[in-house]
């Protein structure tokens, strides 16, 4: 049937079609939420030492 | 009709084992020194004033390291701000490299010293862990006569305090714990969202190593934010940049725009202080600046970590206060005086060094010139060798 042709969209293709893309991809987001957390501890406005 | 078949929970998974993997990541890499090559110092690009903040963890790790390379000898820690730190200085020639040769195997010396670090902060926590072990480690710190510091440390090591207190390595003292509480008159940080902050930024990096590991991950993989240090390399790894300072010539006397400028600040250094004075209390030292002083100093350093500590008071260049007419030159050294007195008072052993400085040893207003370095390293080795022969 013409409705169950769907069309390979990238969530598709790494979420419903292939596990160790879907597992590979949650590792390097779960790294990344790690690094976010990193940056978001940092302060926001850089020290600027002024020397004379 | 095919069911649709969903991975969504290899994605979920793969989250969890990622975050898990980084975290165990961070854990495995705390208490390692930076890969650094041929330690001189925590030079521009591998401290915050470069964006990259260090950890205590890194810090310590790396004082650990050079009493592992020299077993048996004394530890000396240089701490302080950019005096010390050898602005004005190359790598190649800061004063520490001759205050070491100037001590032969008396001690092994590590420069912890960096821009804008108060007295008591970065290599103090160090000295104080290291010491609470039982190592044989000295600490030789400067204190210019305006630095307005805080027991729990100031920007930009401000984080540091918090991530070293985090994991115990600092020995406990109420009168530092409970600091900015109890004075609330004193404290330069007033906001108690910050100190909150600071507390749970030291959580995070303690639990779950956020900042071991991708502190490393920038010195040794690839930058990861941009910074106004690195601009356009900002990708690069930490690794690839060299110590940018070179040695700066002596400061010329005709600059007049210079003299001037630093001539002022002086004067308002004096003036914030004198401003404050109040009629009636019967002595000085019941002034604000010099209660908040003594207060910030008792509170910084707890008893028992005082004996092998050297405070030393260094100086303006002498060309900026003969700019100074006489009353404000009496006015300037009473001032340096009391800055003097306010350690010694609190047990410190305190060294001044503005008669072993001239004019052609600075670079600027307080910064030395490789000839400074090299005369404040003769002056200081000379005093730690009477300094431990006394406690021989």
């Amino acid at each position: 049937m013409a409705e169950d042709k769907q069309p390979a969209t990238l969530e598709n293709f790494i979420l419903k079609k292939n596990p160790w893309l879907a597992l590979t991809m949650g590792i390097i987001f779960g790294a990344f939420f790690h690094y976010v957390i990193f940056r978001l501890s940092l302060p926001t406005e850089p020290f600027i030492y002024a020397a004379f | 009709m095919t069911e649709k078949k969903s991975y969504s929970k290899y994605f979920l998974l793969g989250t969890m084992l990622g975050f898990l993997l980084s975290t165990a990541a961070g854990a495995y890499i705390t208490g390692k020194p930076l890969p650094l090559s041929n330690f001189v110092r925590f030079h521009e690009y591998i401290n915050p004033n470069g964006g990259f903040y260090l950890t205590y963890n890194q810090m310590l790790a790396q004082a650990r390291l050079l009493l592992a390379d020299k077993p048996g000898k004394p530890l000396l820690i240089i701490g302080g701000d950019s005096v010390f730190y050898g602005e004005g200085q190359s790598s190649e020639h800061c004063w520490t490299k001759y205050l070491q040769q100037e001590l032969g195997d008396d001690y092994a010396v590590i420069n912890l010293a960096l821009p804008g670090t108060k007295v008591f902060e970065a290599g103090y926590w160090v000295y104080e862990k290291l010491l609470s072990e039982g190592q044989n480690v000295f600490l030789l710190t400067d204190a210019m006569p305006s630095t307005v510091f805080e027991p729990s440390g100031t920007t930009p090591l401000h984080y540091m305090y918090f991530d070293a207190r985090e994991r115990g390595m600092l020995l406990p003292y109420a009168a530092r714990e409970t600091f900015s509480r109890q004075h609330r008159e004193w404290t330069l940080f007033k906001d108690e969202g910050h100190q909150e902050n600071l507390e749970l930024r030291a959580k995070l990096n303690h639990y779950l190593g956020v900042e071991e590991l991708w502190t490393q991950f920038t010195y040794s993989v690839a930058g990861n934010y941009f910074h106004r240090t690195t601009e356009f390399r900002s990708l690069l790894p930490r690794r690839l940049f060299q110590d940018p300072f070179e040695d700066r010539p002596p400061f010329e006397a005709s600059d007049n725009e210079k003299l001037e400028h630093g001539t002022n600040i002086v004067k308002r250094f004096m003036a914030g202080i004198t401003a404050l004075y109040e009629k009636g209390p019967p002595s000085e030292y019941e002034q604000f600046f010099w209660r908040r002083l003594s207060g910030c100093t008792q509170a910084s350093v707890p008893p028992n970590a005082r004996n092998n500590l050297i405070v030393c008071v260094t100086a303006i260049n002498p060309l900026f206060i003969d700019e100074l007419n006489e009353r404000e030159k009496k006015e300037y050294r009473h001032i340096k005086e009391l800055w003097l007195e306010n350690f010694t008072r609190q047990g410190f052993q305190t060294w001044s060094l503005n008669d072993k400085l001239a004019p052609e040893h600075y670079v600027d207003f307080d910064h030395l010139s490789v000839e400074g370095g090299k005369a404040m390293a003769t002056e200081l080795a000379k005093r730690l060798k009477e300094f431990r022969e006394r406690k021989n």
